[in-house]
């Protein structure tokens, strides 16, 4: 791991400031990667004990996508259907040499777009979600406190639900991709197939229109920015 | 950097999505600026409500039934392989397969060509020893050929031989392109239609004998005829021949 160590020395200041810049770790191959490359082979040969492995590996992983982009669990759940269907179908065009699990998050950025436009996606979809979510939460038996907390937790949830579904589908996919997923902007760029800019600049226009609606239903100050 | 542009590049910033100039620009400028640091702040609070969007615990039994749901999908989607897949699988067209096919279709056609050309040589070679014999077994006498006033011109004779005739077929491994032709050597008396009208055919001292042979092919237009010369023994005669 590297460690660059940067000095801020203010004018006129009495001290210095000492500030450590720990970049974090590359993300090294994980266990997930091994197994799945295993499979890859046998499944595109058309062995579904091997693909049932592959679905075992990803579901979590393309369930958690869909759902956030489409705002409900049937939808995701028909989603992540079609995206296994289209892996299988396009499994033997797949490269050992690239990244499988980017491939499922394009398949699955697809599967999600095509569900948006047939199925014309509004923001009162995200409805159902908030009022999963809110049901969920007063299920759960807490006490006072946590009970408190939670309720001020799932208030936060179904806001950025509703923030979220305010978004045009290559800005959501975006924001997604980038702070829930956690990947990078390059391979955000290589997913969508855009450039890096592109996506930064999609990225850039969801955050200011989430911290935009936030605001409003937050603190009730809804400043505009340019 | 003014506010303006600070404000631009924020959204960017508080993901660490700027160049390492920018980003150090842009921190300088909100430490020093109470209205940019208040903006970073709502935006540092939305990006943590954005990554506290997560999915519900979804059930095992609800990854179950959409694996179940895809596998039986693909069963019926994809058709069963017949019986007999497991044998012409083993056919299935390869590259290899298909070279070897072109070069098996090659040698088979250069093969039958070879044998092809090799049959007829040898049934050219049959129906000339089969006109050989039609001349040795055909016992003719002729007429000693009439040559026209000119021997030097080559005026065009037909010598027709009447004596009797006598058919003789050929042989059924005849030339291709003669069905069951029909020879006949005949023995006919001598006359010659030459190009010159005012010949007067004549007997001429030497006696020549001239062996004509005809052969009809299937084509009734054709006709071959062999004219063999034939050398007199009791006479010392050259012989002529068209």
């Amino acid at each position: 791991m590297e460690r660059r160590i940067l000095a801020d020395v203010p004018n006129g200041a009495a001290e210095m400031v000492l500030v450590l810049e720990l970049p974090l770790p590359v993300k090294a191959p994980t266990q997930a990667h091994a197994s799945v490359a295993q499979f890859i082979e046998r499944a595109a040969a058309g062995d579904k004990s091997a693909f049932e492995q592959i679905m075992i590996v990803s579901q979590q992983r393309v369930m958690s996508m869909t759902w956030r982009m489409l705002g409900n669990e049937a939808d995701a759940r028909d989603a992540t259907q079609e995206v296994f269907l289209r892996v299988y179908k396009y499994l033997g065009r797949f490269r050992q040499d690239q990244d499988f699990f980017a491939w499922l998050y394009r398949v699955t950025v697809n599967v999600c777009h095509d569900f948006l436009k047939q199925r014309r996606q509004h923001t009162d979809r995200f409805l159902p979600l908030a009022e999963e979510t809110e049901q969920a939460a007063l299920n759960v038996a807490v006490d006072q406190d946590d009970a408190e907390q939670l309720v001020i937790q799932t208030q936060q949830r179904v806001l950025m639900a509703r923030a979220m579904a305010t978004l045009p589908y290559k800005e959501r996919a975006a924001i997604v991709l980038r702070d829930l997923e956690g990947l990078s902007t390059e391979e955000v760029a290589r997913i969508m197939k855009s450039r890096p800019t592109t996506v930064r600049s999609q990225i850039s226009s969801a955050r200011r229109k989430i911290r935009i609606y936030c605001n409003r239903y937050l603190t009730g100050k809804g400043r505009e920015q340019k | 950097m003014n506010c303006r542009r600070v404000q631009e590049l924020l959204p960017l910033f508080v993901g660490q999505d700027l160049e390492e100039n920018q980003a150090r620009l842009v921190n300088a400028h909100v430490k020093t600026c109470d209205e940019c640091a208040a903006l970073t702040g709502e935006y540092q609070l939305s990006r943590e409500l954005t990554q506290q969007l997560a999915p519900p615990q979804f059930s095992a039994s609800v990854y179950a039934g959409i694996r179940q749901s895809v596998l039986r999908e693909i069963d019926r989607t994809t058709p069963a392989a017949p019986w007999h897949e497991s044998i012409t699988g083993v056919f299935r067209p390869r590259p290899g397969w298909a070279v070897a096919t072109v070069l098996l279709i090659v040698f088979s056609v250069s093969a039958v060509y070879l044998i092809a050309r090799r049959d007829s040589d040898s049934q050219s070679i049959a129906s000339d020893h089969w006109v050989k014999q039609v001349l040795t077994a055909a016992k003719l006498e002729t007429e000693p050929v009439q040559t026209g006033p000119s021997k030097n011109e080559e005026a065009p004779r037909h010598i027709t031989i009447s004596k009797g005739d006598r058919t003789i077929r050929s042989p059924r491994n005849s030339a291709p392109g003669m069905s069951a032709p029909t020879v006949a050597a005949r023995e006919l008396p001598v006359k010659t239609e030459g190009a010159e009208p005012n010949a007067v055919p004549s007997r001429a001292s030497s006696a020549e004998k001239t062996l004509r042979v005809e052969m009809q092919t299937a084509d009734p237009n054709i006709r071959i005829i062999w004219f063999a010369p034939q050398q007199n023994k009791s006479t010392s005669s050259s012989s002529k021949g068209t």
